[in-house]
């Protein structure tokens, strides 16, 4: 059992004051979030032209050097048109320190058709997760999100399965569920949009 | 009473976003929140982990909503701030029902689908409705040291804050988590002592044992494909 689990059965099905503070957590990000919005788009667009002119000539020069890129991977951000975005909270901390038993909600955007999330966790290097496995959240196998015409929140609990370090979450938008070999190819004109998000896991 | 009567600074930090006094407003008005929830949840909700979790997944949509930037400076302060707040979670309610209702209605088949592979899982009732657990919870509990009793009342009785814990009980916030740490290992072990005695008598629990309900932990473990 995790924390949150036992906190639930020492308040006898209540909400205690950990879930409660839990809950707190993950609002007061949200809400900061939000906050930085307006100021990010701002920046964004007095960063526009500038940022063009550098993203064509770094393109430019990785074209030069390696003609066929094999694999675009996750850092894609909206790489196709019509890119669903999807964002991630932890409800007990940040994602950068992501209690055990927290919360990890993922926050779809709005799509114009049907699209479905798939979702797994690798561990990054290192000695903490020397022993972690891959840890599948979403995927054809079991439950895949559907994104439609609503923004759709989806969470799943930090469980004793992730282990303490850090983490790459892969999100995948695609136009039919993937089983957990496509997703992890990666590959395919079915998926529309690719996030990779950094988690830390902490005891 | 509404929480900003008389406290001007309250509103005004309140408004302008600061994470103290949304806080405040968060802790001074989360009983009757859950109240509410519960009320409206009840009939509809299955019971079990699965009910718990969407019930703190709805008191978060609730509270980002109400203190949202448009909601802060919505909130008129000559009126109450309790009807203010239950409207904005009656809305947030309808916006879920809705939804899954739509998403029902889409994707009836993969529904099912779901439900066969992994609901009976997730909608196992909480071990708080099993007698058995909870006999091995009340007998815990009924062993507690003072100040672990303390801090339980505290915490999980009356679920304060960790901050109001602390203050309430006269120690440090690092003292309320170590005794709140204790209370957890405590009541694990009981509970692996419980069902270790059982196994070993031949009874078999009456339902399994508790799950946790999201696809983080019931997908969990993946292999490479």
């Amino acid at each position: 059992m995790n924390d949150a689990e036992l906190d639930a059965l020492l308040a006898r099905g209540a909400l205690s004051g950990p879930t409660r503070e839990r809950v707190l957590g993950g609002v007061l990000e949200r809400v900061a979030r939000e906050r930085a919005r307006p100021g990010a788009k701002l920046a964004a667009l007095l960063m526009l032209p500038a940022a063009a002119a550098a993203a064509l000539w770094i393109v430019g020069a990785q074209w030069a050097s390696h003609p066929k890129p094999a694999d675009l991977g996750f850092h894609v951000r909206g790489s196709s048109p019509g890119a669903v975005r999807v964002d991630a909270v932890c409800t007990g901390g940040t994602l950068a320190a992501c209690p055990r038993g927290s919360r990890l909600v993922f926050h779809g955007s709005p799509s114009d058709g049907p699209r479905y999330l798939a979702a797994f966790a690798d561990p990054i290097g290192g000695d903490a997760v020397n022993n972690a496995e891959r840890i599948w959240y979403f995927s054809a196998e079991g439950e895949t999100p559907k994104l439609g015409p609503s923004a759709v929140e989806r969470s799943v609990v930090i469980g004793p399965e992730h282990v303490a370090g850090r983490y790459a979450i892969h999100v995948l938008v695609s136009t039919r569920p993937l089983p957990r070999a496509e997703a992890v190819r990666s590959e395919g004109e079915d998926i529309v949009g690719r996030e990779s998000i950094e988690l830390g896991v902490v005891p | 009473m509404t929480v900003f009567a008389g406290d001007q600074d309250l509103l005004r930090r309140f408004r302008a976003g600061d994470r103290q006094a949304l806080s405040t407003v968060y802790w001074h008005y989360v009983d009757a929140m859950e109240l509410f929830l519960r009320g409206c949840l009840g009939g509809a909700q299955r019971q079990g982990w699965r009910a718990d979790a969407e019930l703190a997944d709805i008191m978060q949509d609730v509270f980002v909503k109400a203190f949202s930037e448009r909601a802060r400076l919505a909130y008129d302060p000559a009126r109450e701030y309790r009807p203010f707040l239950m409207t904005i979670a009656r809305n947030v309610l309808v916006d879920r029902l809705r939804t899954s209702a739509r998403e029902m209605r889409l994707d009836g088949a993969a529904v099912e689908a779901l439900a066969e592979a992994a609901g009976a899982a997730a909608d196992a009732p909480a071990p708080w409705a099993d007698p058995q657990t909870m006999l091995v919870v009340e007998g815990y509990l009924a062993g507690l040291a003072d100040s672990e009793r303390a801090v339980y009342r505290e915490r999980y009785e009356r679920c304060r804050s960790q901050e109001h814990t602390a203050q309430a009980l006269g120690m440090t916030r690092q003292n309320v988590r170590t005794l709140e740490n204790r209370l957890r290992v405590g009541l694990s072990r009981a509970l692996a002592r419980a069902q270790l005695a059982r196994v070993a008598s031949g009874i078999t629990p009456s339902r399994g044992p508790p799950r946790a309900p999201e696809s983080g932990e019931t997908l969990a473990k993946g292999s490479l494909p």
